[in-house]
């Protein structure tokens, strides 16, 4: 093309001819200021940020005023030689800029905007309205200094000599009066229209964002609605509309009427924290409930016992060693109660049916919550060097010797509603021990026992973790058992119990006639093998982790769950018979080899399962349950040989 | 392309039907050396940087119009009728409950990619099958509701049958009615006799009354120009005093009395009268008052938008057309021709013979089409024309649209309102814009 050509210009004129030339970049529309949400302060990113370096190697912070941060020497070195470090220290602050305004003022779009000193947002909106170009920057003290009609003189004195120079004023103790110099307006973008990767450096940009968990919307100067401002905290339909931004802080009253005009909006929200409190300190916000924010959150004092109320090592084993006979009787009277319940009652889809479902299925999580304590008392009671424990309470421990024991006889009873208030009881919480009053709780044990492992002196720092964490862990989910069991004594209210229970109270072997027998004879041995299983596991002598021989183990407890809910079915109760004490010991000396787990499972329980399935293959179903049974065998032989 | 208007000098470049503003110098030397547009181009040059059109055939686009002859019979007797009252060579016959629905299936079927497409009913003169129109209206709206498709619906028609039960059903559909009506009583009487020789105009000006009374229907007059009709202008504004919502001519080119169609010498006073009814349109557009006159509002938005294609219409491609056995055709013009068939209700689009017919009627194929300036703004011409009788009417299409060019840069510049929306330029009045 020949120069004369290339200072030809075509105009286009209809849709095709000026869409046709395609420009690299972005459309104006996807520039970041043109995003509805990118105004103060932002969503996608503060545009304060971008405007902060308006002037290139200088850096101002634009809020209640617009505070010179930092000066780049060797972007800026005329100004980096004019204010020290010691200015910046004091505080230095914009106080004019004379340059090309967007917005005409007189039609002369060129003129100065001086500023009052806590004005740092209208700066920063005057200053975003700064076109490329030269321009001119006054300067002044954060604190003292001339009043502001003389800087401002001096400022315009200095524009009009055209000063190309900076100019500096001092008073006699070297304290910064006013300086002014030139500069250029920084354009923020590369050539290819990127914004400056060298001036702005990740996380620059979205700094300060109108995020909940940086500025808790104290200061929230929007009400975009429209969009997507999470203004709204909670929706009431029955009352006006209520921003979170309305509310008044640190008062318990949440307003009852929308706010109407600014001057009420700014009386209601002036913050008692502005944000650098909330930034440092947002660990202390107040939090808003019920519409209303409360001045701190309530946290009770910690407990701390009398020195003779502290446990000492001895005392805590010993009623860990109770304890655990505890949560077994527990876990068999709830799983007893589980069984008794006929799930298959109601109609199918019936309310009554809902009910009667959600209630087995919380007496069964809790009876497995139970297992679980179970063995959290035989890992603390290991970590202590202790044997282990799976021994079976029949009369309820008095596990704090002080005579105030719950007074219980283990039994086997349906889910009676007596059978539930009694579950509930023994739930009850009591994280707070009143050693006088105690309530005489399971829950109450537990916390005496942590409070004496925490502050007494009698263990390690790393038997007071474990100890502590697996105590913590009981403590936790004694409070929720106490919950859901009254919660299903609610829900249950309106149900006859005999229509739904099955199962006799204090259930005896069934006759030898009855095919319930057999069943029942199976239930019995395979809750004997979860235990003598269990005592090996929990045994000094297995090196392998119990969080993964357990997972062995509930093969054998899901044995004892078919076993156990098919007799009960057939109206053969299962009986829980507890095994003579296990010496795991005897089975240590068979062979002279060291008893494992695996050889456990196919030198014991694998016979005496199949010794007492038996007599169940005859009955209809009774091949199944058997070969299922057998295969869970299997699989937690598997799980425990690749252990060893 | 260099052409001047009132408010300067322009390029038209064929490329992409793109307009651009040039100087005096540069105009005056363009038309001594066509080779200079390249240069004036520069990287915008048609050979440099070609991105609109090719001679690759494109690719089938699913069906979006489908129009059903639902009686291919007529109440009239024109005598330029190209579809010879209706009937297209054969005898008189009514289309069939069954191949109207498959028909509608094909349709939705087809338009269940785009989600939206028109249902057209013509002749013959469709309301001589009234039950069927009906009836297949409210299946198909229906059928369509229940798939997501937007159907909208049209109907050509004379209007002469078109009672007050039509109008409210018509109505209720929201049609689009093109009414043929060719002009004022003794005009449109000379041309569009009933069986008997009997006028129609009071005939279908009850049944244009009837739909107007309705209100829910677009309704547009189309009138058939011959070699004797004439000066346009009273005829348009007869049309138009009608209350139509558009009105709009085309020249008969295929009849079959030979004296009813234009021949290459009939279009040059037919390109006066039409320039004459564009620049009343013109005027009326610049000073803010309705005259939809159709060929020219059609033809200066379609060069706004820059409008550029390789075919003068969708026929075969987006559109088609089934006869009363329920063969479709690739226009309604060419039903019964062999050369339009593109399938049948029954069996679907025949897609080679679509893909056969869009090939060979490129326009980049056409003599003497593919080098003409105004190749992509015609598209080559109506196929069923060119295919009948050649292509005698190119000096008054390129006539028409120079004028239409030219009349674009100006409306573009005195009422840039009227070319960005003119539904919204109407609906301000001259003294809000004033004010």
């Amino acid at each position: 093309m020949s120069d004369n050509m290339r200072n030809r210009k075509l105009y286009p004129r209809n849709a095709t001819a000026r869409s046709h030339h395609w420009v690299v970049g972005n459309p104006v529309t996807t520039r970041p200021e043109s995003g509805v949400d990118n105004c103060y302060p932002g969503l996608e990113f503060d545009q304060r940020n971008l405007d902060k370096r308006f002037v290139t190697g200088l850096e101002f912070e634009f809020h209640t005023a617009g505070v010179l941060r930092t000066i780049d020497p060797a972007k800026q070195p005329a100004i980096a030689n004019a204010i020290a470090e010691s200015d910046l220290q004091a505080g230095v602050v914009l106080r004019a800029v004379h340059g090309q305004f967007g917005e005409a003022r007189d039609g002369n779009r060129v003129y100065s905007n001086h500023f009052a000193r806590e004005m740092g947002l209208l700066q920063w909106r005057l200053i975003h309205d700064l076109e490329p170009g030269p321009l001119v920057i006054g300067l002044g003290p954060f604190t003292g200094g001339p009043e502001d009609d003389k800087i401002a003189a001096a400022f315009e004195d200095y524009i009009s000599n055209a000063g190309k120079d900076p100019l500096v004023e001092r008073d006699g103790n070297g304290a910064l009066q006013f300086a002014f110099f030139p500069a250029h307006r920084a354009t923020y973008l590369t050539e290819d229209g990127v914004i400056d990767p060298a001036d702005y450096k990740p996380g620059d940009l979205t700094r300060s964002l109108c995020s909940p968990w940086q500025y808790d919307f104290a200061l929230c100067g929007c009400f975009y609605w429209a969009s997507n401002k999470p203004d709204i905290v909670q929706k009431d339909a029955d009352s006006p509309q209520y921003s979170n931004f309305q509310r008044l802080r640190g008062v318990n009253e949440p307003p009852l009427r929308p706010i109407a005009n600014s001057g009420e909006w700014e009386g209601r929200t002036t913050p008692t924290l502005q944000e650098f409190d909330m930034t440092v300190g947002w660990e202390k916000l107040p939090a808003v409930f019920n519409r209303v924010e409360g001045l701190a959150v309530s946290v009770a004092p910690a407990i701390v016992l009398q020195a003779n109320d502290i446990l000492d090592r001895q005392a805590v084993i010993d009623s860990l060693r109770q304890l655990a006979p505890v949560e077994h009787g527990l876990m068999v009277e709830y799983l007893y109660a589980y069984y008794s319940i006929d799930r298959q009652a109601y109609a199918d889809g019936s309310q009554q049916r809902k009910v009667v479902d959600a209630a087995a299925s919380t007496v069964l999580s809790v009876a497995i919550d139970e297992m679980r304590h179970l063995r959290w008392v035989n890992e603390m009671l290991r970590s202590l060097g202790e044997p282990h424990e799976f021994g079976r309470f029949e009369t309820m421990p008095d596990i704090a010797n002080d005579g105030r024991v719950l007074d219980h006889q283990f039994s086997l009873q349906r889910f009676s509603s007596q059978r539930l208030d009694w579950f509930i009881r023994v739930e009850a919480p009591s994280d707070r021990i009143d050693v006088d009053r105690a309530a005489g709780t399971i829950d109450g044990m537990y916390t005496r026992l942590l409070l004496s492992v925490v502050q007494g002196n009698d263990f390690s720092e790393r038997e007071k973790q474990e100890l502590a964490h697996l105590l913590k862990l009981v403590i936790d989910e004694g409070q929720d058992h106490f919950e859901r069991f009254t919660l299903i004594k609610q829900r249950l209210s309106g149900l006859d119990p005999s229509d739904y229970l099955r199962l006799p109270d204090d259930p005896q072997p069934v006759p030898v006639s009855s095919p319930a027998h057999v069943f029942q004879a199976v239930a019995d041995a395979t809750y004997r093998q979860a235990i003598d299983l269990l005592s090996l596991i929990f045994s000094s002598q297995i090196a392998a982790p119990a969080d993964a021989l357990l997972v062995g183990a509930r093969e054998i407890m899901y044995n004892l769950d078919e076993a156990a809910d098919v007799a009960s079915q057939i109206g053969g109760a299962p009986l829980f018979t507890l095994p003579g004490p296990i010496v795991v010991a005897d089975f240590a000396e068979e062979g002279g080899a060291a008893l494992t787990p695996a050889t456990f499972v196919d030198r014991h329980l694998r016979p005496e399962l199949e010794a007492a399935l038996t007599s169940v293959r005859g009955f209809e179903g009774g091949e199944t349950m058997a070969r299922s049974m057998q295969a869970r065998l299997d699989r937690a032989q598997v799980i425990f040989a690749e252990l060893e | 392309m260099p052409f001047e208007s009132e408010v300067g000098h322009h390029l038209f470049v064929v490329d992409g039907s793109r307009i651009y503003d040039i100087d005096q110098a540069d105009y005056d030397r363009l038309g001594d050396d066509a080779a200079f547009a390249d240069e004036l181009l520069g990287e915008m040059s048609a050979t440099r940087q070609s991105r609109y059109i090719d001679t690759q055939t494109p690719a089938l686009p699913p069906l979006h119009a489908l129009s059903l002859n639902v009686a291919q019979s007529c109440n009239l007797a024109c005598g330029y009728c190209y579809a010879g009252e209706g009937r297209f060579g054969g005898s008189a016959r009514l289309m069939g409950e069954a191949v109207a629905l498959d028909a509608v299936a094909l349709l939705l079927d087809e338009a269940q990619v785009t989600g939206s497409a028109v249902l057209g009913f013509m002749g013959g003169e469709p309301l001589l099958n009234r039950r069927l129109l009906r009836k297949v209206t409210d299946h198909a709206a229906e059928a369509a509701a229940r798939r997501g498709i937007a159907l909208r619906f049209s109907l050509t028609t004379n209007a002469t049958m078109l009672n007050a039960e039509d109008a409210a059903f018509l109505s209720t559909h929201r049609f689009t009615v093109a009414v043929s009506l060719d002009g004022p009583k003794d005009v449109n009487d000379a041309q569009r006799p009933d069986h008997r020789g009997g006028g129609s105009f009071d005939h279908a000006r009850r049944g244009l009354e009837a739909l107007q009374a309705e209100g829910g229907c677009h309704v547009s007059a189309r009138a058939t120009v011959t070699p004797r009709t004439g000066p346009l202008l009273p005829l348009l504004e007869a049309l138009l005093d009608l209350g139509v919502d558009e009105a709009g001519f085309a020249p008969v080119l295929v009849s079959p009395d030979p004296a009813l169609a234009f021949t290459r010498t009939d279009f040059e006073p037919f390109l006066q009268h039409m320039i004459e009814c564009g620049m009343a349109a013109r005027k009326a557009i610049v000073a803010r008052r309705r005259f939809p006159f159709s060929n020219f509002e059609t033809g200066i938005l379609e060069i706004a938008r820059g409008s550029h294609r390789p075919y003068s219409c969708s026929a075969a491609a987006g559109y088609g057309s089934v006869d009363a056995d329920g063969a479709v055709f690739g226009c309604h013009r060419g039903v019964g021709d062999d050369a339009f068939a593109i399938g049948r209700v029954t069996t679907g689009l025949d897609n080679r013979a679509r893909s056969t017919f869009l090939e060979d009627r490129h326009v980049l194929r056409q003599e003497p089409c593919k080098t003409c300036w105004a190749r992509f703004l015609c598209g080559g011409g109506c196929h069923h024309e060119v295919l009948a009788r050649g292509r005698p009417g190119c000096d008054y299409i390129r006539g028409w649209l120079r004028f239409l060019l030219a009349s674009y840069a100006e409306l573009s510049e005195r009422v840039p309102a009227y070319i960005g929306d003119p539904q919204a330029y109407f609906a301000t009045s001259v003294e809000e814009t004033n004010r």
